[in-house]
Order: C-alpha cells, then structure tokens, then sequence
C-alpha cells in the first residue's frame, strides 16, 4: 500500500514538472487606444516612458507597504500634465492589465480592466512568468486565451487592483507631480 | 448602420463587473450606455454597501442597533429609498418562504467570523452572542418604511449585487444585446441560445456549460474564500460548510443571488418547492463536477 501510494506521489509530482504552465483563462476588454478614448475622449496624449530609480521605488514602498514590481511605468501625459498609465496588477491567482487616469491634481478618473488573465499554478508569483506580459499589448497574447465568454461561479475579490490603485496614486505624488 | 461592439470591465461592488453591449447604433452611443450602467451599479452599492459607514444601510444598522434589548417596545420606523425598500422587500419575502432559513440578520456571525469589517463596533464573543440580535422576523417593510422592533444587524451582500445588476439591464434599450457579469452574477437581456460556464471549483478547468435557462443566472461558491463560507446557518450562527457551488437560474439577478443561498441551506425536498415557487432552476454542481438539478 505504502509503495503504491509512492509511486503515484511521485508520478504527480514529476508530471507536474513536466507539463508546461499555461494559462487557463484569459480575457481581453479594451486596447489601449479603445481606453485612452473612453478615459480621455477628444484628447491628445503623448508616450511619456517614465523609469523609477531604486530609491524611489522603495520610498514608495515604504509610503504605502505594497511592493513595487516593474521600475518602468507606461504612461501617456496630455497638455494639462494629466496622466494615462498602463499597469499590471498581481493577485494571488490572477493577472491583470489595468488602465488609470489620473488628474493633474491627483486624483483617480477612471479605472478600466485591459486584459484579465486568471491561473491556479504557482507560475503566477515567478518573475519570468509575468516578464513576459509586462508593458505589452494585450492583443499580443491572444493566441494564448481560451475565450469563454460568460463565466458564472464564486464571487473574485479585487482586492489587488485596489492596492494596484494605491501605489500608483503613491508613485504620482512622489514622482509624476514633479515631472 | 453596422452592428457596433463593446466590452469593458470595472472594479466595482468589491468584484469585477463585466459589461457587454452590442447593437446597431455608434460606438459613442454604447460607451455612453455602459457609462450609465456603471454608475447605476455604482449609486446601488453606495446605497446598500455594508463596508461603506455612509450607506443608507449602515445607517439602517446603526439605528437598528441603538434598540436596546431592555427597552421593550420601543420600534424604530423609518423612511427608506425605494431601492432598500425592494432589497428588503424580497429578502423578507424568502426568509417567510423559507421559514428562516434565508436570513439577512446575520451580520453579527459574519463580523465574528472577520468576514465582515467591524465598524458599528458590535461586542462579540462567541456564535452564541450572535442569535442574541434580532432576525428578519423582527423587521417590517412596506411602501418605502421599515419597522425593526429588536436591536439587529443586516448585511445585504447575498442580494444586493443581483439587484444593482436588475437596475442596471432595466436601462439598456431592447434594441441593444446587453450581457452584465458582475462577479458571476449574470444577466443577458438577449439570452436565449446564449451558453453559460458554471465554476465549481479553484481550478480553470471545472467548469461545466450549459444554455442560459432564463435572463438571470448567480452562482455561489466558497472556494474563494479560504476555508471561510459567507453562509451561515441562522438558527445557530455558525458559518456552513459547503464544497462547489449552487447556482440558479431566474427572472431577476436579485432573485437568483437570494436563492443561490437559501438553497444551500435547504433540504432537498425543500429545494424543489423554492425553486417551484419562484418559477427557478438551480444547479448544484459538488467539487468533483457532479451536477444534481433542482426545478
């Protein structure tokens, strides 16, 4: 009994080594241009790359104590210094691309969910893993969607955009405001 | 005039609120359509959130809660809107219906269980503290006025989702296909041959599809929730214990968030005659995918 119970302990274990992570459930809303004129009808905005150094990031973190992942922020700037960013937020089983208005008074606009990707392996805490989503579009990864259009179960918490929301408030009055 | 499409998801009622809309008018049109669901579901969570103090009903609490247990007779009559006033309305409705079972009065159990923030500041100790409060049978609701003769404490949040979904679709156009999902509770306006997945478990793949049997469909699970359940038995305060997930199909997103919890905590024959009653069909899929039908 002992040896059965090894063997197909360690043929779970192996085949979970073997078996290529990937993701189970994924489902895009809007491009990056649909959000920009949903959040910022009518006007322009211009690519403005910002990268945060160490020490910034880590003032950040301090402020708020949630972890900044990503040093380099997509963002866009209009003429009123407000502010289009394109954001990853991690939760404990899903990964989302996010896109945030922000005032040139600091205030959050708008929210809108680009891109939800949602997986149950550990894949999701590995770095390289989310590397490969970070700062893309998400049309890029539709050959990877398995497209279900209605989903209906347990209630998802979202927290994660919440705190999401937070660091990138935190990273406008440390950062942002003085560009 | 080409058929337009639309998809946009928001971070709204604590979830992920999906909203679809399809039809043949200008892409500018179903933006400012979607504009106005979002801030409708928004309006209704604000009015009947349990985590927001400046909701109509956390003041409803804070005043149910100020009937102190030794000052018999004294009742609190208020005015509510008439979006509480139809919550309460149907959640009382099932709680006579049910015989109890389906109770919006179990806030208390829920605080205790830290599933629910402790702001009315309630001193609780154990599950036998909890049945100390008042229950639905102490709370009246007619023509947009509540009567509450007992100190208690309501949560909304197995119902109030579904109805902030209801007043959403109610204003979308019959010319516009319209499918809201906010956090499994769905609605489609268009939804006859449309194909639905039911989630029963962590996994991706335990799902198992079937056709939308009406307009309105909810589905509750405790797998999120990490050995926790938000559903709790009223008679002795302590959360249930239940694996998978029930889901039911009905007229209104509100009726079937209600029922979703009303049939885990019923017998089987019980289960029937709600379903019967409310015109429904639930599903009951256990964590290894075995589905069982009540209708």
């Amino acid at each position: 009994m002992k040896r059965r119970h090894f063997i197909k302990s360690t043929l779970l274990a192996l085949s979970g080594l073997v078996l290529v992570p990937k993701i189970a459930f994924s489902k895009t809303f809007l491009t990056i241009e649909q959000a920009q004129k949903i959040l910022f009808p009518d006007q322009k905005l211009t690519p403005f790359i910002v990268n945060l150094t160490q020490e910034q990031a880590e003032s950040i973190e301090d402020a708020i104590d949630i972890r900044v992942r990503h040093l380099t922020i997509n963002a866009w700037r209009n003429q009123q210094n407000d502010w289009f960013i394109v954001d990853q937020v991690i939760g404990k089983h899903e990964n989302i691309d996010l896109a945030v208005a922000i005032s040139h008074q600091g205030n959050v606009e708008g929210i809108e969910v680009l891109t939800y990707r949602e997986s149950y392996g550990s894949q999701i805490m590995h770095p390289k893993w989310r590397q490969q989503f970070h700062g893309k579009n998400s049309s890029e990864f539709l050959k990877l969607d398995k497209q279900i259009k209605n989903i209906s179960g347990a209630t998802l918490s979202c927290r994660h955009v919440t705190d999401g929301i937070n660091r990138l408030n935190q990273t406008w009055k440390q950062v942002l405001k003085l560009l | 005039m080409k058929l337009n499409h639309l998809e946009r998801c928001k971070t709204l009622l604590g979830t992920f609120v999906e909203i679809e809309l399809k039809g043949e008018v200008e892409n500018d049109e179903l933006i400012s359509l979607s504009e106005e669901l979002f801030v409708e579901i928004e309006r209704i969570h604000h009015l009947l959130s349990f985590h927001n103090e400046a909701s109509e009903l956390s003041s409803l609490n804070r005043q149910a809660l100020d009937l102190t247990h030794t000052e018999n007779g004294k009742v609190l009559s208020l005015n509510v809107s008439k979006d509480l006033n139809a919550v309460l309305s149907f959640a009382l409705q099932l709680n006579k219906f049910t015989h109890g079972l389906y109770d919006i009065s179990i806030a208390p159990s829920l605080i205790l269980d830290e599933q629910l923030p402790n702001h009315l500041s309630l001193k609780l100790i154990d599950s036998k503290c909890t049945l100390t409060f008042g229950n639905s049978a102490n709370i009246l609701c007619k023509n947009n006025k509540v009567t509450i003769d007992k100190p208690l404490c309501i949560d909304l949040g197995g119902i109030a989702k579904g109805y902030a979904v209801d007043r959403a679709l109610s204003k979308v156009p019959k010319t516009i296909y319209c499918r809201i999902n906010a956090g499994g509770d769905l609605a489609i306006n268009q939804w006859k041959n449309e194909e639905v997945a039911l989630k029963y478990s962590k996994s991706n793949s335990s799902l198992r599809t079937v056709k939308m049997q009406n307009k309105a469909l909810a589905t509750t699970g405790n797998y999120h929730r990490n050995n926790k359940s938000a559903i709790v038995q009223p008679f002795t305060g302590k959360p249930v214990k239940f694996s998978g997930s029930m889901s039911v199909f009905s007229s209104q997103v509100m009726m079937s968030d209600a029922l979703t919890k009303a049939m885990i905590l019923s017998s089987r024959s019980q289960k029937r005659k709600i379903a019967k009653y409310f015109n429904a069909q639930a599903i009951k899929i256990n964590r290894l995918g075995f589905v069982k039908l009540y209708y």
